[in-house]
């Protein structure tokens, strides 16, 4: 089943072998999906486009562990 | 590296004073190896901090069948006689560069101070406590346990807060260690060792030591001069600045922690130090934070601890680190990065799985990482054995970061090699080593 | 089982190229066993001098052990017996992959099927030698078959040992692959002093032995890529130790060996009035404040609302990772995939730190 690995660690995520790992730019290691610093709304919107990013990447075939970044 | 030569000036002097015995008595005097301990001045000296409401003291011996729990840290007993600043600087003075003239340490004691926080706390970073056996099997997997313990055990006042009394404590605990080592003032040492990195042949290697420290959020702090860590850049230090306290623990992330005296102690700059300018040339030292919050964040401190090293010119690091699964991504960035600008790297560590899983014994690693020591595997299930005295407070134990509760600690218990008081690093020393089967 | 003293009953593996019987052509026979040593068997037999003896040599082409491993143990299981069997020896295989994969698994079954001790012997190349992570003993050999009689007398001793149960020491202690198995050894010497000495011998250029060997780990075999994502059915699975406030199934906050599964039905987004988070292993502010940040849940309804996917599972699957030993980790995982499968996801977020 597809499943993606959403973290800022994504060598460690490429090690034990996960497939699809998101990448996310500006959350931080403590909470993957979001970036306190911005406004509730923006960080809202923030958190749609990574959840966006991670489903889509899922839809992308790979050789192998695969980090894909948002 | 010219402007850099300063640094390497750096003279300290290091009296010995060989401790056999303390015992509690009328008077603090030192006479020859034995130490004599009045209650009353160190209780006087608690009584500084508003957070701290009284103390006890007890001794134990290594050998001894004591349990220690509830440890907060081990911390070395002295005082410098002569140089500028005070040891623990930060602490005790103000932040003048320390690492010069002379220090007298009290040598085979420690002063360990034990407390409970009034707010449990769970997960997240929280306290997390350890075993210190005196004696029998554990006695190998934790720090202080081969030293004589001054153990001092705080009652907080009611109505503090975890971080009033994690500081009072510690200041406390810092004051009580210099004026323990004062009782060596006016005395003559048993030995005297001058730590210098005098210049040497430049055909001797160069090599360099990088730090890795932990220091996150309150119970897993470590200070430099006074100061957390926090996020700053990585950083040059002498190691004469270590010995004489300028690195000091608040870390109660039990396995994987540093107590004040191994800060004062470490291990690699000591071997370094033994062979300046025998086989090889000891350029200094960089500490480094771990656990820094993003892989960005991570990459940076690694890329700038290697630039530091390269600035001090050298051709070979030892690396070590304080912490877990996620620094160890910070570490191996940082062996990494080393090999990118031409230094070879030597990686120290603890081994993650436990012994004998079959599971791989490291979180996280990188190609350049084909030169690894291994502190040995974890988690090795050991019987813990029926002791007469337990010391720290309540006999009430809480293992594996509060999923095992033993009532009473005295009795005997299996457990986790992991559960004994800094253990990751202690493994170490004891020389420790996996084979694999 | 065999003791110090009392003689080892070898059975012998062999394939038919070897057993002196043919080539390539016999590759797709079955197998069959033959009283006494045949081809490098001989050679054994003699080694063993009085310590054993080569009582049955098991022969089977390559090709038919791949599909027909089942037929292969039965007749192995069944030679054990007749010939009261204490110890296999299979090959060596040298380079022969299909061979190697032979001998190891004849291996593997011998420890695991038959509780009796069993050695190999490969070239480090071979396929085979992924058996070692079964905790099969190889011993490794160059390429060349002309190496027999540098190889045979290893196999012999090592054979023997195991026959006699004599304890083991470490992989390179012992001259066998290892098998990823580590236990706690004291040395004379203190890990600082190892590691100064290591360096020095890395900066001189001199060779060093590195005391954790890296290799690579798993690979998982990537699934089919997600269709549209208007079909979908979306899970969030977590290790960050999403939880409801009272922890109903007490997850630890490290080397936990527990998970929870968690409604999230008829929510918009997840409140920090009903959910927490537990974890050892980093600062669960932020995601405690508002856990949308580590399990997505409001994103998702938002975007199951405008049909953007099909449907978002309504239980979040969640456990703390911290400290985790890796086989409890392995079996959370695996509990939580086929609960995940059950419930019709055909996507997965799995948020981590």
């Amino acid at each position: 089943m597809p499943a993606v690995v959403v973290t800022c660690l994504q060598d460690v995520a490429v090690q034990v072998g996960a497939n699809h790992i998101l990448r996310p730019h500006r959350s931080t290691f403590h909470s993957p999906f979001g970036v306190p610093d911005l406004d509730a709304d923006r960080e809202r919107a923030w958190r749609r486009g990574a959840v966006e990013a991670a489903l889509q990447s899922l839809q992308q075939p790979v050789d192998g562990p695969q980090v894909f970044e948002y | 590296m010219n402007d850099l030569a300063s640094h390497r000036e750096l003279k300290l002097e290091v009296h010995e004073h060989p401790i056999t015995e303390i015992v509690l008595g009328e008077r603090t005097v030192l006479e020859g190896t034995r130490l004599t301990v009045n209650v009353t001045d160190l209780k006087a000296i608690a009584a500084q901090e508003d957070a701290l409401a009284d103390l006890d003291v007890a001794v134990a011996r290594p050998g001894e069948s004591v349990r220690i729990i509830h440890a907060l840290d081990a911390v070395e007993a002295m005082t410098k006689v002569a140089g500028p600043g005070a040891v623990y600087p930060g602490f005790l003075g103000p932040a003048v560069t320390v690492g010069r003239g002379t220090t007298k340490k009290l040598t085979g004691m420690l002063v360990l101070s034990t407390t409970e926080f009034p707010d449990a706390t769970s997960g997240g970073l929280g306290y997390r406590d350890g075993i210190i056996d005196m004696a029998g099997p554990g006695r190998p997997y934790c720090q202080a346990s081969n030293s004589i313990n001054l153990v001092v055990s705080y009652k907080p006042r009611s109505g503090v807060t975890n971080q009033q009394l994690d500081d009072a404590v510690r200041r406390s605990t810092l004051r009580i260690a210099q004026f323990i080592g004062q009782t060596s003032a006016d005395l003559a040492p048993a030995k005297t060792t001058k730590y210098e990195l005098t210049p040497v042949s430049p055909e001797l290697p160069r090599i360099v030591y990088i730090d890795q420290i932990m220091s996150q959020t309150l119970m897993t702090r470590t200070f430099i001069y006074g100061q957390q860590l926090g996020d700053a850049l990585p950083t040059l230090i002498h190691p004469n600045e270590l010995m004489d306290g300028a690195i000091v623990s608040g870390n109660y992330k039990n396995l994987q922690k540093v107590a004040t005296y191994l800060h004062c102690n470490k291990p690699l700059m000591k071997e370094l130090y033994r062979r300046h300018g025998v086989d090889l040339n000891f350029v200094g030292m960089v500490v480094n934070r771990g656990h820094r919050d993003t892989f960005d964040l991570k990459e940076h401190g690694a890329q700038y601890s290697a630039k530091l090293a390269k600035m001090l010119g050298a051709q070979g690091a030892v690396i070590a680190f304080e912490g877990g699964g996620g620094a160890t991504v910070d570490f191996m960035l940082t062996v990494k990065a080393c090999e990118q600008v031409g230094i070879r790297p030597v990686a120290e560590m603890f081994e993650h799985a436990a012994a004998g899983s079959g599971e791989f014994p490291i979180v996280y690693h990188v190609p350049a990482a084909d030169a690894i020591v291994s502190r040995g595997a974890a988690s090795e299930m050991i019987t813990a054995q029926k002791v007469d005295r337990v010391l720290g407070g309540s006999h009430r134990l809480c293992l594996y970061g509060g999923a095992t509760i033993i009532e009473d600690a005295s009795q005997s218990f299996t457990v986790a090699t992991d559960e004994y008081w800094g253990v990751n690093w202690q493994l170490g020393e004891s020389g420790f080593v996996a084979r694999e089967y | 089982m065999s003791e110090t003293g009392k003689s080892i009953n070898v059975l012998h593996y062999l394939n038919p190229f070897f057993a002196g019987i043919g080539g390539e052509e016999c590759n797709d026979r079955g197998p069959q066993v033959e009283p006494g040593s045949r081809g490098p068997g001989r050679l054994l037999d003699q080694l063993l001098e009085t310590r054993g003896k080569v009582v049955a040599t098991l022969i089977c082409g390559d090709n038919f052990v791949t599909g027909h491993e089942s037929e292969v143990t039965a007749a192995l299981a069944e030679a054990v017996k007749e010939y009261s069997v204490d110890l296999i020896i299979a090959g060596p295989a040298f380079s022969a992959g299909r061979y190697g994969l032979a001998c190891g698994s004849l291996c593997q079954f011998a420890n695991e099927q038959l509780g009796l001790p069993a050695v190999t012997a490969m070239s480090m190349e071979n396929p085979g030698t992924e058996f070692r992570r079964k905790k099969v003993y190889i011993l490794p050999t160059g390429e060349s078959v002309r190496s027999m009689g540098e190889v045979m007398p290893r196999l012999m001793r090592f054979g023997v040992k195991l026959a006699q149960r004599q304890a083991l020491g470490s992989a390179d202690v012992e001259g066998y692959l290892p098998r990823g198995i580590r236990y706690n050894a004291r040395v004379g010497k203190t890990a600082a002093e190892r590691a100064v000495d290591m360096v020095l011998l890395k900066v001189r250029g001199e060779p060093y032995q590195t005391e954790i060997r890296l290799e690579a780990q798993e690979r998982v075999t990537p699934p089919a890529p997600l269709g549209p994502l208007d079909q979908a059915v979306v899970a969030i699975v977590t290790e960050m130790g999403f939880l409801p406030h009272g922890n109903p199934d007490r997850i630890a906050s490290s080397r936990n060996k527990v998970w929870g599964r968690y409604s999230v039905a008829g929510m918009n987004g997840v409140s920090s009035d009903q959910f927490m988070y537990i974890h050892g292993g980093y600062n669960t502010q932020d995601v405690d404040q508002d856990p949308n940040r580590g399990v997505p849940v409001d994103a998702l309804r938002d975007m199951e609302r405008e049909g953007r996917i099909k449907q978002l599972v309504d239980e979040v699957f969640s456990t703390c990772g911290n400290g985790g030993a890796l086989t409890e980790m392995k079996r959370i995982g695996q509990e939580m995939a086929r609960e995940v499968k059950r419930r019709g996801a055909t996507a997965v977020i799995i948020p981590a730190t």
